[in-house]
């Protein structure tokens, strides 16, 4: 057998009701499905049943790696995390996310490509996996302790260049949006696969590997990661010399939030209201607190640079600080954060824009105030997702509050009506984390908490306003997507995304709905938005054109963000590279830079290609771009066939009606379009894919055309599904 | 003159032959070559588990009656790579790129320079060859040329070909447990930092410029 580059050749199969480990060969999958994301849907597809519920045995946690990690391969860190999600709106039903880190390196490292987790074991164990052996071991004394102290025991026991993968007490009380906690900077965000991990007794994977993973061609690949770097990022002297940008993050974060989705950037020259708060990333960041300034000052905060395993741009930090004290039993207040996206603070673009938020003056608008580090400590710690548990959500909160739906007595330890601090914060946190009280209610997740309100109190229209501002997206998808924010005066909420016709056409058809439309591709390279110095219109024109020519075959592709004419094709291109760039997979933000770089000629045109190239060096797998595309393509049929599976079908890519509301907010797509063309829209889409319009079901000529024949076979006959020829 | 400069001279046969003999200690005796400073006889005791556990060839044992000698007067490296743990990210390109661009592999226990990440208290610990003036490594080593110095560079550097991976540099090595120096399973070598010939590429390819090329001052 030819050698399987940047693969270890094994994949792990773990039944914790037996506690029988076995392995089987990566090559049963590659290069077909090409890795992560890809694998990982045809993983699932023969190994979870769409009757399964997500708390039972049989459905499969299933961690991939993608076709590039563990090789020197640009941002290919992440890795693919997919279950049956118990967290999507109303029904459980397939999903997955991709945390960055160490994890899927150490796991190649260690000899294994990928670890499918089934059953349910009858008492709490870990899973050690260490150069070429698994075990799994008895987590009697681990469960139920919280992050910090969970990582120091197993680090204990097992190295301190060991990475963990764990759950915290959210996760083992089965709260619907618990993530998975990589190295305490990493999450698997929104899918619920914590609590998944905990429905099994689960409570931590630990791996360490001290093997190799080969590459193709070496020094190719040493080449590309240059390449790319210099796209991305300059050295700190250089940033230095240019005295613009005293360190790249900020580049990079400068970028995504002014430039990728201006739409509900904070700080955007278009919102002067809202706070900047990624304006800056650093020391001297004029948004600093008070709070944090006196204690950089005195040291008792200091910021340190923490990254993803050999990742060019490496976005995170480390904040270190010495005096916020934790419960005796947690330490030091050490915190990593991810992209800054992720935290409490990130949520700046609803909380603090929300007049009523009582959180204590200086840190209104501002970075890092003392909450901002207990939130994001405290959900480490409980293992809660910093954005979905309240996070961005703090408005609805707030505006429960305000409307007597959730009242101070529903809090008997904390006085929730005055000035919150870190204690009540804490407190809320743990209600929710541990199910007590109306914490045992908001840990099912905010969508079906808003619903067992809203059904209970179905004529209230402020009730709805904020219902429908949480419910953007149908049945099959995820509660959460972008930014919601009040309507003043209207107790309404609106989503930043709401205008973009080919990101709005992108969310109603993916399998998770908090996909960035940059990735891999799409518009993202347009020169209007990326381009620091100004162009005269021409030149952007001339710029975008190009661009759009080579992406999308035609100049005005992407001419207008309100036109649905291009739309479904710019969808579907785009979708079928970010599934491409979740099976290899690197980086979907950094990824998506690599298009649109600022610290490239101001024509440059993007560099949609990174999956190709590093597929061929790291894999040795050369492809065209069209071969590219159409394996995306047909990965993303796979996915489709999966929710087709567990009920999917075209009503649930239809958009809840306030969508196409005027609201006069001008954040509705109803400012612009409507209802029926939106529709016409869909219609085309699934045209374009080869899916039945009526249902949206991929027809079968389709599936077979793309070699997903026994995917379409078993469709018919396994699941009753009625396909078009 | 400090232990660390003290010239010496193991011949390989008598390190075979004692090791062989006397199963737990090695006497290396030393031996006049004709030329360079006068040598001294030395005496230690290392283990010797790891040489006679690898079985090596007859012919080999004939090649090695040349004398190994270290002279007095060492040529310096021209420098050697440090680390910044303020500024390092933990990020381990510089891992990465070590071993991908030596063994052609990504793999981390190849590395020759490598940290430590105690994620939690985020402390990280960093550790790169020193390019020691009085190399200890070069000392232990009991196989003529295998651990030599570059005339180019003055780096410290393993010959492969010659190598047969007793693993005694790696654990002389000052930092010892946490040598710089690592033994590659896969080829029954030991592997050490070389400086890319001059141009570190883990100094290179830093994201947060930590690693930087220290030179030698003159």
């Amino acid at each position: 057998m030819a050698t399987l580059y940047g693969w270890t050749g094994k994949i792990l199969r773990v039944d914790l009701t037996t506690g029988k480990i076995t392995e089987t060969p990566t090559s049963d999958y590659v290069p077909k499905y090409i890795g992560g994301r890809g694998v990982g849907a045809r993983i699932y597809w023969e190994t979870v049943p769409p009757e399964c519920g997500a708390f039972d045995p049989e459905n499969a946690l299933i961690f991939m790696t993608g076709a590039a990690a563990g090789t020197f391969a640009p941002t290919a860190t992440h890795m693919y995390v997919g279950c049956k999600s118990p967290a999507m709106i109303e029904s459980e039903c397939y999903s997955w996310s991709e945390p960055g880190g160490h994890f899927s390196a150490e796991l190649k490292f260690a000899g294994y490509d990928g670890v499918v987790l089934t059953g349910k074991s009858p008492k709490p164990v870990y899973l050690w996996i260490n150069d070429g052996k698994a075990e799994l071991r008895n987590a009697d004394r681990l469960w139920g302790m919280w992050m910090t102290n969970l990582m120091l025991e197993l680090k204990n026991l097992h190295g301190p260049e060991s990475r963990v993968a764990a759950i915290g007490p959210a996760g083992e009380n089965l709260c619907r949006q618990a993530p998975i906690i990589i190295e305490h900077q990493h999450a698997t965000g929104y899918p619920g696969q914590g609590a998944v991990m905990g429905s099994k007794n689960l409570k931590a994977i630990a791996v360490r590997g001290t093997g190799a993973v080969t590459v193709a061609k070496p020094q190719e690949q040493i080449d590309l990661w240059y390449h790319y770097r210099r796209l991305l990022t300059r050295t700190p002297e250089e940033f230095a010399a240019t005295g613009e940008w005293p360190h790249r993050t900020r580049t990079l974060c400068y970028y995504i939030w002014h430039h990728s989705h201006p739409p509900y950037c904070v700080g955007h020259p278009e919102e002067p209201d809202l706070a900047g708060y990624h304006k800056n990333w650093g020391e001297d960041d004029p948004w600093l607190t008070d709070y944090v300034r006196e204690r950089l000052d005195d040291g008792r905060i200091d910021f340190g640079r923490a990254s993803c395993y050999a990742c060019p741009v490496g976005c995170a930090l480390r904040i270190r600080s010495k005096d916020i004290d934790m419960p005796a039993e947690q330490g030091q207040c050490n915190d990593l954060e991810s992209l800054p996206q992720y935290t409490w603070a990130g949520t700046g673009g609803s909380h603090r824009a929300y007049p009523h938020t009582p959180l204590e003056p200086p840190t209104q608008g501002k970075l890092w105030g003392e909450q901002d580090m207990w939130y994001n400590h405290i959900c480490d710690e409980l293992g809660l997702s910093k954005t979905s548990t309240i996070g961005y959500h703090l408005v609805w909160f707030m505006e429960l509050v305000d409307q007597g739906y959730i009242t101070p007595e529903d809090f008997p330890d904390f006085d929730i009506s005055k000035p919150w601090t870190s204690e009540t914060i804490r407190g809320l946190m743990e209600m929710i984390a541990y199910r007590r009280g109306i914490g045992d209610e908001l840990a099912e997740g905010e969508v079906r908490y808003l619903k067992s309100l809203y059904d209970q109190h179905p004529d209230d229209p402020a009730l709805k306003g904020v219902y429908d501002g949480v419910v953007f997206l149908g049945k099959y998808h995820l509660a959460r997507v972008g930014y919601p924010r009040p309507v003043p005066d209207k107790h309404i909420y609106r989503h930043g995304w709401s205008s973009s016709a080919d990101g709005m056409l992108q969310m109603a058809t993916q399998t998770r709905e908090e996909v960035q439309k940059t990735n891999g591709g799409g518009k993202s390279y347009s020169a209007s938005r990326c381009v620091p110095e100004p162009l005269t219109a021409e030149e952007a024109t001339a710029v975008r054109e190009r661009g759009d020519l080579l992406y999308f075959g035609h100049k005005d592709a992407t001419k207008s963000s309100k036109s649905w004419e291009y739309a479904p094709h710019v969808s579907i291109v785009t979708q079928n590279l970010q599934m491409i760039q979740g099976s290899i997979s690197y980086c979907a933000w950094a990824g998506a830079h690599l298009q649109y770089s600022n610290l490239n000629p101001p024509d440059y045109l993007g560099d949609w290609e990174i999956g190709r190239k590093e597929l061929a060096v790291a894999n040795g797998i050369e492809m065209t771009q069209d071969e590219i595309i159409e394996a995306g393509e047909m990965m993303f049929n796979l996915e489709r066939c999966i929710h087709v599976r567990e009920g999917r079908r075209r009503e649930h890519d239809m958009l809840p009606d306030w969508h196409f509301e005027d609201d006069g907010t001008g954040l509705t797509l109803g400012s612009w379009t409507t209802k029926d063309e939106f529709s016409d829209a869909l219609t085309r889409y699934y045209t374009e894919r080869g899916w039945d319009p009526n249902t949206a079901i991929p027809r079968r000529s389709t599936l077979e055309r793309l070699g997903l024949k026994d995917v379409a076979d078993d469709l018919e006959s396994k699941y009753g599904v009625t396909l078009l020829t | 003159m400090t232990e660390k400069e003290t010239p010496k001279k193991v011949t390989r046969r008598d390190f075979i032959r004692d090791a062989a003999v006397l199963g737990g200690a090695v006497t290396g005796a030393g031996v006049l070559a004709g030329c360079g400073p006068t040598p001294e006889v030395i005496t230690e005791t290392v283990e010797v588990e790891k040489v006679v556990e690898k079985e090596v060839p007859v012919e080999v044992i004939k090649e090695v009656e040349v004398i190994k000698e270290v002279p007095a007067e060492l040529q310096q490296a021209i420098g050697h790579v440090e680390r910044d743990l303020e500024a390092c990210s933990g990020c381990r390109t510089c891992e990465a790129i070590c071993a991908l661009s030596h063994d052609g592999v990504v793999s981390p226990a190849l590395a020759r320079t490598w940290i430590v990440d105690h994620i939690r208290s985020s402390v990280i610990e960093g550790y790169t060859c020193k390019q020691c003036e009085g190399p200890e490594c070069l000392y232990a080593c009991p196989v003529e040329g295998a651990l030599y110095i570059d005339e180019a560079t003055g780096a410290r550097v393993i010959n492969p070909e010659k190598c047969i991976g007793c693993k005694l540099c790696l654990e002389a090595c000052i930092q010892y447990p946490n040598s710089p120096i690592r033994y590659d399973a896969q080829r029954e070598i030991c592997v050490k930092c070389d400086l890319c010939g001059g141009d570190p590429l883990c100094v290179k390819y830093c994201p947060e410029s930590a690693l930087s090329l220290v030179k030698k001052e003159a």
